[in-house]
């Protein structure tokens, strides 16, 4: 049995024994079979001494176990670091910043609290997944739609807390935004309940944000300040219709308008969808056939094709330059006016066209959900992510996973420019070539996210070299103004880092309340690059 | 005539005898039941794996490579209730989906084989599990070249009650028709056996 770093074997077996006492033996695991399974499954030190580890987990299944726990953690100086269904891939998944931690594991904590469809909002434990929530809507009829992530296995709370994203329309997709309230289990066991749920028998927890006094919410998001036990969310009343259409350009220069109108049409609330900026032209577009042995040819013409080759083959065969899928969600009449003013606003790109996409009108049935390709626009979850990372002719060498880059850039064709052109640069001069999406997406309102992926290998040297490389990106995209959203543990100090302002004071500001909250420095010391007192400056 | 299904029920009592474990009693190893077999429609060798282990009476499902609607309407609702072991030669993304949801009731891939091309005449079996599993890998790839058929016998056979665990790899000259493009995966996913 390993034991936590600066914690003695006798105080760990007293810790396990309370540990035991208060979940029950069986939901304490030690052995070394069981402790393995929270390995990261996309760790980028696989096989390597950086590899986090852990010494023991606790599986409790009610809120007074999790303040046990947390009272005997706090007692005996155990390091916890909690996750909810643990399946956060690329991201950390469910291994602790600080190794040697004690897993909190909350998939117990499954239970759907309620699902209200007049007010078209949820509470949910840790453990509840957005297929737990997804069977359960389907299973009651209820009028309401998850927006889930893709692939959607994972916790509503814990995509929700990393401030994740999915991909329906806004405000639904931004799932630490369309939260509302939360029940939090503090370091030292106490218990608090934010916005209206500090109230007592208050009616409107789940649906006003607010409560009374400082909003606390956001301490509790891709920190470590808390244990969330509850959380509610607004969900996205079910709507009459789904309508999709493709904006078609056919010159380079065409980008700047694309996205210009593509801005007001999202902050005029006419198009909130999660969509991307394509280029069928340079990459292919998402899930398209793969491209005519021309365009092969021209795009690996030596030196690389010039625009007016490029625009002149995008004009012969219908070939858009830039692209992007506009959705639309309400009832048939209001997404086609909607489909509609956008073309009009689209139609000052001279050559602009559009194609009709999908049409689907609610509620379907189970055969029908199973039918459609592009699942996530639709709240419906899916696995189907990973099959398609599998070996095959574009693909011959898949990863055993990833881990991504995804720096913030604003939402204008020059900003994507100019993060092309820095990182291309860059990628020549390190002799590097990371996975790409080569244009951004908008999963957040008014900004883009440019996201570059590394591969996670079995071969200890390639992972050295990709993570030096992103190192080597976090520090570039920093000197450019771009910050990264959410990272994995391997890189959260140094992404924290670059958020320097007034020397660092973002991170010393979550150092005193880290301080404050969490005294012994027992919860997820690290994560977001927030230590406790007694680690700081040392850690991994 | 010694079928290769009747070596390797014979095969697990004898390597069991063999052990000589405190708790050790002779008599026909029990097998554990699978609720399903797992195939992939995509591979020609994983359905030819499926079609032999439904001949030997096995429950079996080939579907797509996304195992999205295999578990989210068929496993899921079961293991909520109990943790059936299932089998399979997939992608191994696919196994790597169905071990993470599985471990969320308690269960573990307890044999994986990795099946891959060496070279384009010999193909490579790089198996961990029970001695028995891996006996009956190595005697059916000695007696003919349907190795998908030689899977599916070591799974349907698997035992109940695993002692001794072992890694081991067979490299087997195939004919053009038993050869992969890709690499797969053979495994049995079940309730861990604890001593």
């Amino acid at each position: 049995m390993r034991v936590p770093p600066n914690v003695t074997t006798k105080v760990f077996n007293e810790a396990l024994r309370s540990f035991e006492a208060a979940v029950g033996k069986s939901w304490v695991f030690t052995s070394e079979e069981d402790t393995a399974l929270y390995k990261d499954a996309y760790s980028p030190f696989f096989g390597e001494p950086e590899e986090r580890w852990v010494s023991a987990a606790v599986a409790p299944a009610t809120v007074d176990e999790v303040r046990q726990v947390m009272r005997i953690a706090n007692q005996h100086r155990i390091p916890i670091y909690p996750i909810s269904t643990g399946r956060n891939l690329g991201y950390g998944g469910s291994a602790p910043v600080y190794s040697g931690s004690v897993v909190l594991d909350l998939k117990r904590m499954n239970r759907i609290l309620e699902v209200n469809e007049t007010n078209a909002t949820c509470l949910v434990e840790p453990g509840v997944s957005y297929f737990d929530l997804y069977r359960y809507i389907r299973e009651h009829k209820l009028k309401v739609w998850i927006d889930c992530p893709d692939p959607g296995w994972g916790s509503l709370i814990g995509n929700a807390l990393d401030r994740g994203n999915g991909y329906t329309m806004a405000p639904y997709r931004d799932h630490f935004g369309s939260h509302c309230g939360m029940e939090v289990v503090l370091a030292d066991g106490d218990l608090v309940r934010t916005g209206m749920g500090a109230l007592p028998g208050a009616k409107t927890w789940q649906q006003f944000k607010y409560g009374f006094g400082p909003y606390l919410d956001g301490l509790f998001s891709q920190s470590n300040l808390g244990v969330v036990t509850k959380m509610g969310f607004w969900l996205m009343p079910q709507p009459d219709a789904f309508r999709s259409g493709t904006v078609c350009v056919y010159k380079y220069a065409d980008l700047f308008k694309l996205v210009d109108i593509l801005a007001y049409l999202e902050a005029a609330k006419i198009m909130t969808a999660m969509t991307r900026v394509e280029s069928p032209l340079l990459y292919g577009a998402f899930k398209a056939p793969p491209p005519a042995p021309e365009l092969i040819e021209l795009r690996a013409k030596p030196g690389g094709p010039t625009v007016a080759e490029l625009e002149a083959y995008a004009q012969q065969t219908d070939t858009p330059y830039w692209s992007v899928i506009l959705r639309f969600y309400g009832s048939a009449k209001l997404t086609a006016a909607q489909w509609e003013y956008a073309q009009e606003k689209f139609s000052a790109i001279p050559g602009a066209k559009f194609r009709d996409g999908d049409f689907y009108e609610f509620p379907l049935s189970d055969a029908a959900a199973e039918a459609i390709m592009d699942k996530a626009p639709l709240g419906i979850p899916s696995l189907e992510a990973f099959s398609m990372g599998g070996r095959s002719p574009v693909n011959p060498s898949p990863s055993q996973g990833h881990i991504w880059f995804s720096p913030i850039i604003p939402m204008s064709a020059e900003a994507i420019h100019e993060c092309d052109r820095v990182f291309r640069a860059a990628f020549k001069e390190w002799g590097v070539n990371p996975l790409g999406l080569p244009l951004p997406q908008l999963y957040h309102e008014r900004t883009f996210f440019q996201i570059y992926g590394f591969p996670i290998t079995r071969d200890p040297e390639i992972n050295r070299k990709n993570r030096e490389t992103f190192q080597r990106m976090i520090k570039l995209a920093a000197d450019h103004g771009w910050g990264e959203y959410r990272t994995a543990p391997a890189f959260m100090d140094s992404i924290m880092d670059v958020y320097s302002f007034n020397d660092h004071a973002l991170r010393r500001t979550c150092e005193r309340v880290k301080d404050a909250l969490d005294p012994n420095g027992i919860l997820s010391a690290g994560r977001y690059g927030i230590w406790p007192k007694h680690l700081r400056k040392n850690t991994q | 005539m010694l079928t290769r299904r009747d070596f390797c029920r014979t095969t697990s009592v004898v390597a069991a005898s063999s052990m000589m474990l405190p708790n050790f009693t002779f008599g026909q190893a029990s097998i554990l039941p699978l609720y399903k077999i797992i195939a992939d429609e995509n591979f020609e060798l994983s359905t030819a794996f499926a079609q032999h282990a439904a001949a030997r009476g096995a429950n079996v499902h080939v579907g797509s490579s996304d195992i999205t609607s295999l578990w989210f309407h068929d496993l899921e609702p079961r293991w909520r209730h109990t943790p059936l072991a299932i089998a399979g030669l997939t992608t191994p993304e696919a196994l790597f989906c169905l071990e993470q949801l599985a471990r969320d009731h308690g269960m573990r891939v307890v044999t994986r084989a990795e099946h891959r091309m060496r070279n384009h005449e010999v193909i490579e079996h790089s198996i961990y599990g029970p001695s028995e599993v891996v006996s009956c890998m190595d005697y059916g790839c000695k007696t003919t070249t349907a190795w998908p058929a030689t899977v599916a016998d070591a799974l349907l056979t698997f035992p109940s009650t695993p002692r001794l665990f072992t890694t081991t790899t067979i490299a087997q000259n195939v004919a053009r028709e038993q050869r992969l493009n890709d690499t797969l995966v053979s495994w049995l996913i079940a309730l861990p056996h604890r001593a």
